[in-house]
């Protein structure tokens, strides 16, 4: 029987074995880009219906962040020059607030603490990685705001490789977990715009004009056919600077029938000063001449010397596009300084892989503020590979979107040409193209606060010598009887506002958030202690502080910084462990209570042996 | 050797009784389980009852069980036949079902020490290796566990089929001793590493909160029940190979004691592992409730790989482990083998049958995993029949209270062989039996229904009420209705009474 035994044991090992070694089985073909759920609306181009669509869907998700504007709505009815609250056919131009709490403000508010930025997509109508790109930010950011931070990929590491563009912990997987705590702070502390398709008319029929069928030029005031205006030439700074005679001749922006069209002139005496001019020559007679008609064009120049500068343009915000842009811009002046709230500014188009700042009418002088720019196009760079260049460089052109935001409004903007040799790409590209330009959006929204300091001091590069705190989290787990001491090392701590660094903690997840002041000696090193806390949960902290700059330089003149980077989104923590008692009396009683039961167990065991031990010697005594 | 007369096999000495008696009593409870209720009830709140318990529930128990066994010489059918009357045989039968249903899952869980004690020794816990999937991927192989399952049975077969004094009582007399230092070995090491000191004061300081619970209370009652054999019919098929001049009330003090002092050491050397190694005491406290498998398998062979020296002690705690199941297992085989040889076959035929139904009934616990290797029917089977044991406890006390509880000591109990006298206190202490019952019961069935508030009443959840309700009333009904049967066929043996026992000590 034994025997039996032995034989069926032996099958039974080779069968566990083989099994065993069949269950090896390693996941391969690990792929560089991580999928996330919303990729599935990135599998086609959107159109303007399924973009409108996916709008609802996303606001449906989250009302509290997103609002859906209709810019043509902006349009003045009664305009003179015949402009539609609409595209010419009957589209809207829809623009998308993200920011916290807009669905509870007043249209078109603009929060004076929060830098704005802007992100359009599709001034050309059959350049359409820029909706894309554009929905794609869109998409991301409500994917993930208000998310707690995640583990996104599973590997047991909390936000290790955010959106960089950069395999941050060296694993080959780029990017695959952000931090949801970044995205949430972004959205709160700024007020992003974003207009994904700024020319659905164009889109709708794949052409780089907009909808426009005809134009005021013909003779006695007629009309005469167009393919649409190009709406990246309607913008009315430098309108009529191209060709320029420097740079050579490009394409015929005046000819209705080229793509480029800019749109018609103006001829609209907008500041009520013109007259007719008698002029006598001889053997024709008196000559009668319209005079001070669009004799101020855009430029920041007096030309006609009166006082008053740009006040009677020659061309540009002909087209219901053009116009909702305008609006918008200068509706957006929370701090109301007749500057637009806007600092930094990104048009997409394609395709040539590039970024372009201004100047884009001129190559004969750089903007003031070039320095800033390059250094910005540089680290946008860094993400996306592209070549950074002043957009004259790739040619000469006029009244286009980058000249007028910053000529006009001082919008450090840019204008990104995707892709090396497609105006589209296939689907296949979509998913491509908008991952490596989503880290440019984020990393113009997070640091829209610096520019805007920046810029105002025409600084070379965003360090604007913004204070940092620095924090060494050296203990992770404290006793439940102990208090946490949070020390920190502030540098650039000149520009800290006195009295303004806190310490900020809470206890659990779904604590309060609680705040106490730290102290310094010296202005360097700061200090404050958490008082001890009941065991078993994280105990959550961070330390807020704010920089302090001229109100001309922006955010309000205060630019609230953290450690960690993001604050109350993403905090520091530790873990407060439950105290088993260390005091002597809690050891004696200890001591006590084992002396106690292995007194009982042991001294009865053994007295019991021994009595056994005893009667087995009596009981075998015959 | 007297011609003529009935041989019977019995103990070649008090120790070999004393080592088989704490061999069945100390198994994998012990090690596992008692420092899991120890953790999770609060540490030295539950140590005081826990003792109390010993004394009021587990001796007195054990030496009920050792006299019915010694007088009767029965197995536990025959005994309960015999002393409480011929309409309760049934109870005897119970006694046996509840033991051979918790050997189905009992070797099983045994392949798993052995599974986890060649994984120690063969090295295969490196520092690094996720022991949540290896359980996993272990739990999941039906070949591997059952190879393991098949293993355990072999061995305790082969035990069993050497016989009483050669195979029962020699393996105890190597096996427990050997546990012992073992175990001493694990809770020295554990008690050596920094940090060690929180485990000592997790387990003994008591916490006023937890002492006033009656969950505290009733879970170191039923802890003290599980854990001592005590309801088994362990003792009462040990007895029935005593000599003649046996003691009964030291040796099971001794038996009862020796069950606990096991515990503590084990508990020691878990406690003080897992508090030394947690990165947190919170940590520490959620790893002792993460049930036993979990405790044992994943968390304890984790902490062991991150331990100095771990790759030794994890040999040394799954031996220790197999051997207090080994010895556990061979007590249940013996129980059920001593009612078929009741019946007339000889140990042999017995033998054959047993570990043949241990292991083909047994399978299905061992297979049948549900996804996220939770084991269900073997889930299911612990969750209904451990509890029986209490049940079957319940009949031991009636058996005695039928026969006269004062009685019983008076005339039974305190026999001139006996080398402790049981006082009055003894009957007393009875006379708390069914209170203590009670309250078990009434816990158990409320923290059936209160773990699973929405399939409580259904019987196909593993751990809900009503499973234990169809499955005890399905098998009462039938004993019950068994029992003519079993009088009259189950005993053919002619009865031999303790007057008529001739003694063969085995040549050694």
């Amino acid at each position: 029987m034994i025997k039996r035994y032995l034989a069926i044991l032996i099958i039974l090992l080779c069968v566990a074995n083989a099994a065993e070694s069949s269950t090896v089985n390693l996941d391969e073909g690990s792929e560089d880009e991580v999928e996330f759920g919303f990729h599935e609306f990135f599998r086609e181009f959107f159109t303007y219906d399924t973009m409108m669509d996916a709008f609802n869907y996303l606001e449906g998700r989250r009302p509290e962040i997103i609002r859906q504007y209709d810019l043509t709505d902006t349009i003045d009815p009664n305009n003179r020059m015949g402009i539609p609250q609409s595209t010419w056919q009957q589209r809207a131009v829809w623009a998308i607030k993200i920011s916290d709490g807009v669905d509870s403000e007043p249209e078109y508010y603009s929060d004076p603490t929060e830098p704005d930025i802007l992100i359009v997509g599709a001034h050309h109508g059959n350049e359409w990685p820029g909706f894309e790109i554009s929905m794609y930010f869109l998409f991301y950011l409500v994917e993930f705001y208000g998310e707690p931070n995640m583990d996104n990929d599973n590997d047991g590491k909390i936000n290790e490789d955010p959106i960089d563009a950069i395999d941050n912990d060296d694993d080959g997987l780029i990017d695959e977990d952000e931090s949801e705590g970044r995205l949430t702070w972004l959205v709160d502390n700024r007020e992003i715009w974003i207009i994904p398709m700024f020319n659905p008319d164009g889109v709708a029929t794949d052409t780089r004009t907009n909808g426009r069928e005809e134009v005021p030029g013909g003779p006695r005031g007629s009309t005469v056919p167009t393919n649409g205006v190009d709406v990246n030439r309607n913008y009315p700074f430098m309108w009529n600077r191209e060709p320029d005679p420097l740079t050579g001749p490009t394409m015929d922006t005046s000819n209705p029938s080229q793509s480029v069209y800019r749109g018609p002139d103006d001829n609209f005496d907008d500041d009520g000063d013109a007259f007719y001019e008698q002029e006598y020559i001889p053997s024709f007679g008196y000559k009668w001449t319209l005079r001070n008609v669009d004799e101020d064009p855009v430029d920041n120049i007096d030309n006609d010397n009166d006082g008053k500068i740009d006040e009677d343009p020659d061309g540009g915000f002909s087209e219901p596009e053009t116009v909702s842009m305008r609006n918008l811009i200068h509706s957006l002046d929370g701090n109301r300084d007749d500057k637009t709230d806007i600092v930094t500014s990104i048009s997409y188009h394609s395709y040539g892989d590039m970024i372009l700042y201004p100047w884009g009418y001129t190559n004969q002088e750089t903007t003031p503020h070039n320095a800033l720019f390059a250094y910005i196009a540089q680290e946008m760079a860094g993400f996306n590979g592209y070549d950074p260049m002043v957009g004259t460089d790739l040619y000469p052109v006029s009244g286009e979107l980058d000249d007028w935001l910053y000529g006009k409004n001082d919008v450090i903007s840019f204008t990104i040409e995707v892709g090396s040799d497609s105006h589209k790409g296939t689907p296949e590209d979509i998913l491509n193209y908008s991952r490596i330009n989503l880290p440019v959006n984020l990393y113009v929204a997070e640091y829209a606060a610096q520019i805007e300091v920046a810029r105002a001091r025409f600084a070379p590069s965003i360090d604007i010598g913004l204070p940092q705190i620095n924090h060494t989290q050296n203990v992770h787990i404290v006793n439940s009887d102990n208090t946490y001491s949070v020390k920190v090392e502030i540098s650039n701590s000149e520009k800290l506002k006195k009295n303004s660094i806190f310490l900020n903690y809470k206890a659990g997840e779904s604590g309060k958030w609680k705040k106490i002041e730290m102290n310094t000696r010296d202005d360097e090193i700061y200090k404050a202690t958490i008082p001890t806390q009941r065991g078993g949960r994280n105990v959550y902290y961070y330390v807020e502080a704010e920089a302090i700059y001229n109100e001309a330089e922006g955010s309000g003149g205060i630019i609230p910084v953290y450690s960690p980077t993001y604050g109350q989104y993403d905090p520091h923590y530790y873990f407060v462990d439950i105290s088993l008692g260390d005091t002597f009396g809690d050891i004696a009683a200890m001591i006590l209570m084992m002396v106690f039961i292995f007194g009982i167990i042991y001294a009865g065991l053994g007295k019991s042996l021994k009595m056994a031990i005893d009667a087995e010697k009596r009981k075998n005594i015959p | 050797m007297a011609e003529g007369k009935q041989v019977r096999e019995s103990w070649g000495s008090r120790w070999g009784l004393i080592f088989a008696a704490m061999g069945a009593a100390i198994g994998t409870g012990n090690i596992w389980r008692f420092p899991r209720e120890t953790a999770v009830n609060g540490g030295g709140a539950f140590m005081i009852p826990w003792l109390l318990f010993l004394f009021s529930w587990s001796i007195p128990l054990l030496i009920a069980e050792f006299t019915i066994g010694k007088k009767t010489r029965f197995g536990t059918i025959g005994a309960f036949k015999r002393f409480a009357g011929k309409k309760y045989a049934w109870m005897g039968a119970w006694m046996m079902l509840v033991n051979i249903v918790i050997m189905f899952y009992y070797a099983v869980v045994m392949g798993w020490v052995m599974k986890y004690f060649t994984v120690a020794i063969s090295g295969g816990l490196s520092p690094g290796v996720n022991t949540e999937a290896m359980w996993q991927g272990f739990i999941t192989s039906p070949g591997q566990v059952v190879f393991f399952q098949l293993t355990a049975i072999a061995i305790s077969t082969v035990v069993v089929y050497k016989g009483v004094s050669k195979g029962i009582e020699r393996t105890n007399k190597i096996l427990i001793p050997a546990m012992f230092v073992l175990l001493i070995i694990a809770a020295l090491w554990a008690l050596s590493l920094p940090g060690s000191l929180n485990g000592l004061k997790y387990m003994f300081s008591i916490r006023g909160d937890a002492i006033t619970k009656a969950d505290t209370w009733v879970s170191a009652l039923s802890q003290s029940a599980f854990s001592t054999s005590a309801g088994f019919g362990m003792a009462i098929t040990y007895a029935v190979y005593m000599r003649r001049r046996e003691d009964t009330t030291l040796n099971a003090v001794i038996a009862g004691l020796g069950n606990n002092a096991a515990s503590l050491i084990a508990g020691i050397a878990v406690i003080c592992t897992v508090f030394a190694l947690s990165s947190s005491n919170v940590d520490a406290i959620g790893v002792m409730q993460s049930g036993n498998e979990g405790l044992a398998f994943i968390h304890l062979t984790r902490l062991f790989t991150l331990m100095p020296g771990g790759i030794v002690i994890a040999g040394v705690f799954f031996m220790a482990m197999a051997f207090a199941a080994i010895t556990s297992m061979i007590s249940g085989f013996e129980i059920t083998v001593r009612n078929f040889m009741d019946h007339g076959w000889t140990r042999n035929k017995s033998l054959t049958v047993t570990s043949s139904l241990i292991f083909i009934l047994g399978i299905p616990a061992a297979v049948i995993v549900l996804e996220g290797g939770v084991p269900a029917l073997l889930k299911n089977q612990d969750h209904v029949w451990s509890f029986g044991l209490i049940v079957s406890g319940m009949f031991v006390f009636f058996a005695v209270w039928k026969f006269g509880i004062n009685h019983f000591r008076e005339t039974l109990v305190n026999t001139e062989w006996n080398d402790l006298y049981i006082g009055r206190w003894w009957v007393y202490v009875m006379y708390l039996f069914p209170i203590q019952f009670m309250f078990l019961m009434l816990w158990f069935f409320s923290q059936s229904i209160a773990a699973h508030p929405n399939s409580w009443w259904n019987p196909f959840e593993p751990e809900g009420f009503m499973t234990i309700i169809v499955q005890w009333g399905l098998a009462l009904a039938i004993l019950i209705r068994l029992n003519d049967w079993l009088n009259k066929k189950a005993l053919i043996k002619p009865q031999i009474g303790e007057d008529e026992l001739v003694e063969v000590t085995p040549e050694y």
